[in-house]
């Protein structure tokens, strides 16, 4: 799962290769838009064309008979059932094709969570760091080594309700920075990515699970069993704004990959 | 087809022509030449006479410079010199009878019910109540660009085209101008303090779970407080803790503050917050605030800032910037920002919630946020043909307020330790502003007109005079419960249909007139004169028991110094106070403390400076690159003067002169008083 993750993310960095000095909204739309067409190619050929027209040929009638007889009330329920029916019938049609779709636009979405959801630090901005610890009982002792180019500001914060430790870091120059954090004689790395682009980085690095694997690509899982349950990097949450308009960057996805698909169903002929 | 060469060249020559075109003069660099450019920096309470020693120090050689090569002269203050009503002098180039601001605090005299008197709120909105028309209002319908960044007396702005951001005057989210809150695990008497909530909070498992407050939403019983809840954890023996609001999380180790953070008080239920926000929209109120971690251990102190509008929303009913969006775009240039008026927490320090060095800290935030500002409008600025700057500090004021006491061996609350300590405070302070002067006139070259000037100076305030207490014990007020001798804020006690006189304010005093006030006995005519002359001649007379120095240097009748249309809305008479006295705080809120303990007391709050005096003592400075050619300006002619550089004729209400022309004086001049 780890090597299949770093295959798709390295073919994902290739793709956002262009965009990396520019503002990462262009990326963002420029995978919407290749999303978009994906979507309608796979939903192209993943459906029964023939019978997804037919069905919505059949729903449209059904509103002209409707206009038709709008004064018999019995034409009127009947040609509801069949509206209803023939929806059941579209709903059936598109369930396969909304399955396979699924899997490409998962792996999407996460790989590009870890681009857009966060931003990386910048040089002389502060982050927080939190460690996790597995079981129970009282809190075993955690030191945290920062390499040069990034310091640590407070002093650790114990939080034995929470089973979790934290430091105030700041960075001070741009570069990719392994935190090491000792515990019990056994030592602990964490990636810190200081610097603005459209890159890939990751926030939490837990215990090797497939869904850790799945759901934090980019770095290497802590050893399973480990002492340590996760360590997480509190990066600022990257909001795009347009006007008055802020927002994730979830919301431009969906809306521009479903424009560029609904805009060019006309010129691939998609039903 | 294909065009033959010179086609080319012609077609060539129209796109470079249409360029130009396009492009217009504001894309090219700035110059002098055919258009003019001002740039105003104003220094609230900057002192001149300080300013000149330091001068003669050699501490401010940007001044120094600016001094040699125009002018450098004492500027003639407003009556009272208090800061809304004298940046208001300067906006509008009237006196507070044109105006209508005459003190921080004015009255509803059907009530005799205090308000804050430059911006009121009510079911239509928030309005601004100076009168008077701004001088870039007059600016802008004559096409000149301008910025006006944090001028007091300006909240909400005035509708305007180019960039503005409302000052003084300007409140937190509580509508207040501005409240911290304090979260202490120590036991509390008393609650709340002037200018802040104090709450109580407890620590189970190191840990303290409680509330920002935020406004009340609706209207009489319906009326609900908006709350944002927040955590804190505290690390069991180091002094550092974690605090959780909203969605942010941050660790402060004791003794540090924490950047802005947003606070959001939500009114609506968060699945319609998520729809709303689909479109831009939200029904939030969107504030912003710093935390410092004043103590960990042993017992836990958290100061929070007053909740300040968020930039990057527009409040709701109410506006702090022109045009809509400027704050965002602002915030978005230089960060987060305080958009309350006074932004230094004056009160935090005078009631012990913060100390000097803490004070001085979240000063210093304010100070960096203002100069970033300056700097990132100053650049627009540059790109202009023609075009109006002015950038408002507050440092100074503030400043000079709470470490006036380490300028004054005198003063009551001096310790001689603190005194070495922060003897150098104020000074500092000059420094930095002469630092900013630097950089502005390195930038803006010789084309420019610049002019700095602040609206009144600074001395010590040493003693307190209990005004209302004054009138008790000569018999203008009369109380309802006798035996009390006294009475709380907002004249509880008082018997309105027996009392003649009363003061409300820092410097005003008002006859409780016939018709005009709501239970008024004093006949407007011969008997108010006779009042009135037998109060100026009282007041005139007072001497302190203590140092034997007459405390009252001047009381003014309004009749005499103001002019203009909003006069009936004046105090009757102006208290002057003489150099080292002020009204005391309780007088400004319409409260009488016993007379037993006579008329004056000590300052001692740390609030040991001040300019709430006669306007004669406590002029403000007035520097500019060009020779003044008038011996005794004074605000009221700075809007006439920066009209005039541009060519524009004051208004029939502007009562003042250009100061860089000389000539005979024009209009009606009763500021004339002040020189």
């Amino acid at each position: 799962m780890f090597a299949f993750n770093n295959a798709l993310a390295r073919m994902f960095d290739l793709f956002y290769t262009p965009f990396r000095s520019f503002h990462p909204v262009w990326g963002l739309l420029a995978m919407s838009a290749v999303t978009g067409l994906i979507l309608l190619f796979i939903w192209k050929y993943t459906t029964n064309q023939k019978q997804m027209k037919a069905v919505k040929d059949r729903i449209k009638m059904h509103f002209i008979e409707i206009r038709l007889y709008q004064d018999d009330m019995g034409i009127i329920w009947k040609t509801q059932a069949r509206i209803l029916k023939q929806n059941l019938r579209y709903i059936v049609l598109v369930l396969v094709p909304a399955l396979v779709i699924i899997v490409p636009v998962v792996f999407i979405l996460v790989d590009m969570d870890h681009r857009f959801g966060r931003e990386a630090l910048e040089p002389g901005e502060s982050a927080l760091v939190k460690v996790k610890f597995a079981g129970r009982g009282g809190l075993p002792e955690v030191t945290i080594r920062a390499p040069e180019g990034v310091v640590v500001e407070t002093p650790r914060l114990r939080i034995p309700v929470e089973r979790e430790v934290d430091w105030r870091i700041r960075a001070e120059r741009e570069g990719d920075f392994d935190l090491a954090f000792v515990v019990d004689g056994d030592t602990y790395t964490k990636r810190l990515t200081v610097g603005n682009s459209t890159r890939r980085f990751s926030f939490i690095k837990g215990q090797a699970t497939v869904e850790e694997a799945f759901f934090n690509p980019g770095e290497d899982p802590l050893p399973k069993g480990s002492l340590i349950e996760s360590i997480e990097i509190t990066y600022p949450e990257m909001r795009f704004r347009f006007e008055s308009w802020v927002g994730h960057w979830l919301t431009l996805f969906c809306v521009f990959s479903l424009a560029v698909g609904f805009g060019l169903k006309p010129v691939f002929n998609v039903e | 087809m294909r065009m033959g060469r010179r086609t080319c060249w012609i077609a060539g020559l129209a796109i470079f022509g249409l360029g130009l075109l396009v492009l217009g003069p504001s894309s090219g660099p700035a110059s002098a030449a055919g258009g003019k450019k001002v740039l105003v920096l104003g220094f609230d309470g900057m002192d001149p006479n300080l300013s000149k020693r330091l001068m003669e120090e050699g501490k401010l050689p940007n001044f120094k410079r600016l001094a040699d090569g125009g002018g450098f002269s004492k500027l003639g203050t407003s009556i009272p010199p208090q800061s809304p009503v004298a940046w208001s002098n300067f906006i509008t180039g009237q006196n507070p009878g044109g105006h209508g601001i005459f003190d921080f605090v004015a009255r509803t005299p059907e009530n005799y019910l205090p308000f804050l008197s430059t911006s009121v709120t009510d079911k239509k909105g928030t309005r601004l109540l100076r009168r008077g028309t701004a001088f870039w209002e007059i600016l802008e319908d004559h096409g000149i660009w301008n910025s006006v960044l944090r001028v007091p007396s300006n909240y909400p702005p005035v509708d305007m085209k180019g960039p503005s951001l409302s000052g003084m005057g300007t409140p937190d989210i509580l509508g207040t101008y501005g409240t911290f809150s304090f979260y202490t695990t120590e036991p509390q008497v008393g609650g709340d303090v002037e200018g802040g909530k104090i709450i109580e909070v407890k620590m189970r498992n190191n840990m303290i779970e409680s509330s920002l407050v935020g406004p009340r939403i609706g209207e009489g019983g319906d009326a609900v407080k908006v709350e944002a809840p927040f955590t804190v954890w505290v690390d069991p023996e180091e002094a550092v803790a974690k605090i959780r609001v909203g969605d942010e999380e941050f660790v402060l180790a004791q003794g540090e503050w924490s950047d802005w953070k947003p606070v959001e008080f939500k009114v609506m239920s968060k699945g319609m917050e998520i729809l709303l926000s689909l479109v831009g929209q939200t029904s939030s109120l969107h504030s912003i605030a710093r935390f410092y971690l004043k103590e960990a251990h042993p017992e836990f102190n958290l100061y929070v800032s007053p909740l300040n509008f968020d930039p990057f929303y527009s409040p709701p009913g109410t506006s702090i910037c022109t045009p809509d969006g400027y704050s965002k775009k602002l915030a978005k240039e230089i960060g987060y920002f305080y958009t309350q008026g006074m932004a230094e927490d004056t009160w935090a320090l005078n009631e012990g919630r913060l100390n000097e060095k803490e004070f001085l800290q979240q000063s210093e935030f304010v100070l960096q946020e203002r100069i970033r500002m300056f700097r990132c409008e100053l650049e627009h600025f540059l790109q202009k043909e023609q075009a109006l700057y002015f950038c408002y500090f507050s440092t100074t004021d503030p400043l000079s307020h709470m470490f006036g006491r380490f300028m004054d061996p005198g003063h009551p609350l001096n310790y001689p330790d603190e005194f070495e300590k922060y003897g150098d405070v104020i000074p500092h302070y000059y420094t930095r502003m002469d630092s900013v002067l630097g950089y502005a006139l390195d930038r803006v070259g010789e084309g420019t007109t610049v002019m700095v000037l602040s609206d009144h100076g600074f001395t010590s305030y040493r003693r307190s005079f209990h005004l209302n207490t004054w009138l008790y014990e000569n018999g203008y007020i009369q109380l309802r419960d006798k035996r009390k001798k006294s009475s709380g804020e907002f004249f509880v006690n008082v018997d309105w249909r027996k009392t003649r006189a009363y003061a409300l304010g820092i410097n005003c005093l008002y006859l409780n007139l016939k018709g005009r006030e709501g239970y008024g006995i004093v006949k407007p005519g011969y008997e108010a004169d006779q009042l009135l002359a037998e109060l100026v001649e009282k007041l005139e007379a007072i001497t302190d028991p203590k140092t034997g120095e007459q405390a009252i240097l001047r009381v003014y009748r309004s009749s005499e110094v103001y002019s203009g249309d909003a006069i009936e809305s004046a105090p009757d008479l102006v208290v002057g106070y003489n150099a080292g006295y002020r009204a005391s705080w309780e007088t400004a809120l319409g409260k009488i403390p016993n007379p037993e303990k006579g008329f004056f007391g000590d300052n001692l709050k740390k609030w040991s400076g001040d300019h709430c005096m006669a306007a004669e003592i406590i002029p403000g400075v007035l520097f500019t690159n060009k020779p003044l050619r008038i011996p005794d300006p004074s605000l009221v002619d700075l809007a006439p003067t920066i009209l005039n550089e541009f060519g524009i004729e004051k208004t029939p209400e502007m009562i003042g002169r250009n100061v860089f022309a000389e000539g005979p004086e024009t209009g009606s001049r009763v500021e004339s008083v002040m020189r």
